[in-house]
């Protein structure tokens, strides 16, 4: 009878879950995809198709624990595959303004401007790396199992990212 | 072994980076950086490593953007719910349609041999009355369908009776006795321009067209018939054509037969059917009383396209008939004839 009713019930869990996953991590999971792919309108549908995927989950299996982790997951594999469709040109000749144009006016500041400049230079399995650690707050353990890959894979991808970041930071300061 | 050697620095740097190393591997770190300039150049020292890191968290810092994706989430997952219902109901079709493919072919039996590339012919026979019908079969190459619909209009209807006195040995021998005429004729997706529907000359038009797109399959030549012709032909049809076999009656018939001529049945599908590309085949029987009413439509062969089939019979029950006539006597007949829906090629919808 429980069962039954359960059953009966599927759909409101569905929505109530779907609408408590979208409040607690829209804004963070938007900014991390437009860091990713460097556009804010990109970065607005593939959020919301991620919790649309979130919300066919859950609908299938309502009492599925949905971590963040799947969330960015998720996230992360659309907008490698939004990157790879696009055939975004990376190790483009610096040209900030183009690099940059996801990011609103007040949110310039050198250190935001030198990371999305560092993003458009990066592999993407290093962009995802270094996003999802340093800037997402997920260990290396985390990150890996998110990835499909091993902590020390994490750990070497966030080095080589660092060190492109690195050299772009070199770049704007030794700039006339 | 120098590369795995700086593949463990790029690892232990990692490490620094995102505050993971533990002591032993920040002093492994150290111990390389200093008897080796190139990495010291390339990722700096444990100092810098953090300092990069902080870099990534001011960037993060900085985002002041607040997107919103709650309404068009919400929105989508009530969708979703209708979506489900559709989805059932198109399995629903699925099973009746199989079920309907199902029945045709096993009450047919033998009777209807299906067109190929090879044999385009189209056997089908009752009791008194042998038709051949050859029929186009689509070529592999032909294009795609876009979401258009063409009617074809079969007349497969054969204007034979029963000869009571004819040589009883010739009456099976299988020779076609008239031509199927067909003609196309497009509905369009727009209500407004559905009323074109049935006019000959745009039938013409789509048959030209659709004759192009299958040059290598012979078909029956086409054009809209006029039905007056046919209707004064009340006695020994057969016997004028060469492609007839002559199994002339004693007395003069003529079937029931659609007043206005065929055009005058005007299947119009629901716009689902065009929306969701229903294409099939609806032969169908009217039974049309000595007054010329039709009093009862009977689908034979289903498009397996419910919809389709409800147009013809909605259609075919809408016109008036001219009675079967026996020696100029109306009496009870029967009006067989064949709608075949397909969608139409994409140049016939730019036009
Ligand atoms: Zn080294």
């Amino acid at each position: 009878m429980e069962h039954v009713y359960l059953t009966a019930v599927d759909a409101p869990v569905a929505h109530v879950r779907i609408e408590a996953l979208v409040r607690e991590h829209q804004t963070k999971l938007a900014r991390y995809v437009r860091r990713m792919v460097g556009d804010a309108d990109v970065a607005l549908d593939i959020a919301q198709d991620v919790f649309f995927a979130a919300y066919r989950t859950l609908q299938n299996e309502p009492d599925r624990p949905l971590t963040p982790g799947w969330l960015y997951k998720t996230a992360t594999n659309n907008a490698i595959s939004y990157l790879r469709r696009k055939k975004i040109v990376r190790f483009t000749p610096l040209d900030r303004d183009w690099e940059v144009r996801g990011l609103r006016i007040d949110e310039r500041s050198a250190a935001s401007l030198d990371l999305q400049s560092a993003m458009h230079r990066l592999p993407y399995e290093q962009a995802a790396a270094i996003m999802l650690t340093s800037y997402a707050g997920y260990s290396s353990h985390e990150a890996a199992s998110i990835l499909g890959t091993t902590a020390d894979a994490v750990r070497q991808r966030v080095c080589r990212a660092m060190r492109t970041l690195r050299l772009v930071m070199t770049e704007r300061t030794s700039r006339p | 072994m120098k590369q795995r050697r700086h593949d463990r620095i790029e690892v232990l740097a990692g490490a620094i980076i995102l505050g993971e190393a533990t002591d032993e591997e920040r002093i492994e770190y150290r111990q390389h950086i200093a008897d080796c300039p190139a990495c010291l150049i390339a990722y700096g020292g444990e100092h810098e490593l953090r300092r990069l890191h902080d870099v990534v968290t001011d960037a993060k810092e900085t985002e002041v953007w607040e997107p919103d994706v709650r309404d068009a989430v919400l929105a989508h997952a009530q969708s979703r719910k209708k979506r489900v219902w559709r989805y059932g109901l198109g399995f629903f079709t699925a099973c009746l349609l199989v079920a309907l493919i199902g029945r045709f072919v096993v009450g047919s039996g033998l009777a209807q041999i299906g067109p190929t590339l090879a044999d385009p012919i189209v056997v089908n026979w009752e009791s008194n009355k042998i038709v051949f019908e050859r029929r186009s079969v689509r070529d592999a190459k032909s294009p795609a369908p876009a979401p258009r619909m063409v009617v074809v209009h079969n007349i497969v209807q054969l204007p034979r009776a029963t000869v009571p006195n004819g040589p009883p040995a010739k009456a099976n021998v299988p020779v076609r006795t008239q031509k199927p005429q067909r003609h196309e004729t497009e509905v369009a997706l727009e209500q407004s321009t559905a009323s074109d529907v049935g006019t000959s000359s745009s039938g013409m038009k789509a048959a030209d067209s659709g004759a192009a797109v299958q040059p290598a399959i012979p078909v029956w030549r086409r054009g809209a018939v006029t039905r007056a012709h046919y209707a004064s032909e009340t006695t020994s049809f057969g016997a004028t054509r060469s492609e007839a076999i002559t199994i002339a009656p004693s007395y003069t018939i003529r079937d029931a037969e659609p007043e206005g001529g065929e055009t005058a049945i005007n299947p119009q599908p629901a716009q689902i059917a065009i929306l969701e590309g229903a294409e099939g085949t609806s032969a169908f029987e009217v039974m049309v009383d000595e007054n010329g009413a039709p009093t009862k439509c009977v689908i034979t062969k289903a498009s397996g396209w419910p919809v389709l089939d409800d147009a013809v019979c909605k259609a075919a029950m809408k016109i008036h008939y001219r009675a079967k006539m026996i020696n100029g006597k109306p009496v009870p007949g029967v009006y067989r004839d064949a709608f075949t829906f397909r969608a139409a090629a994409q140049q016939q919808q730019q036009q």
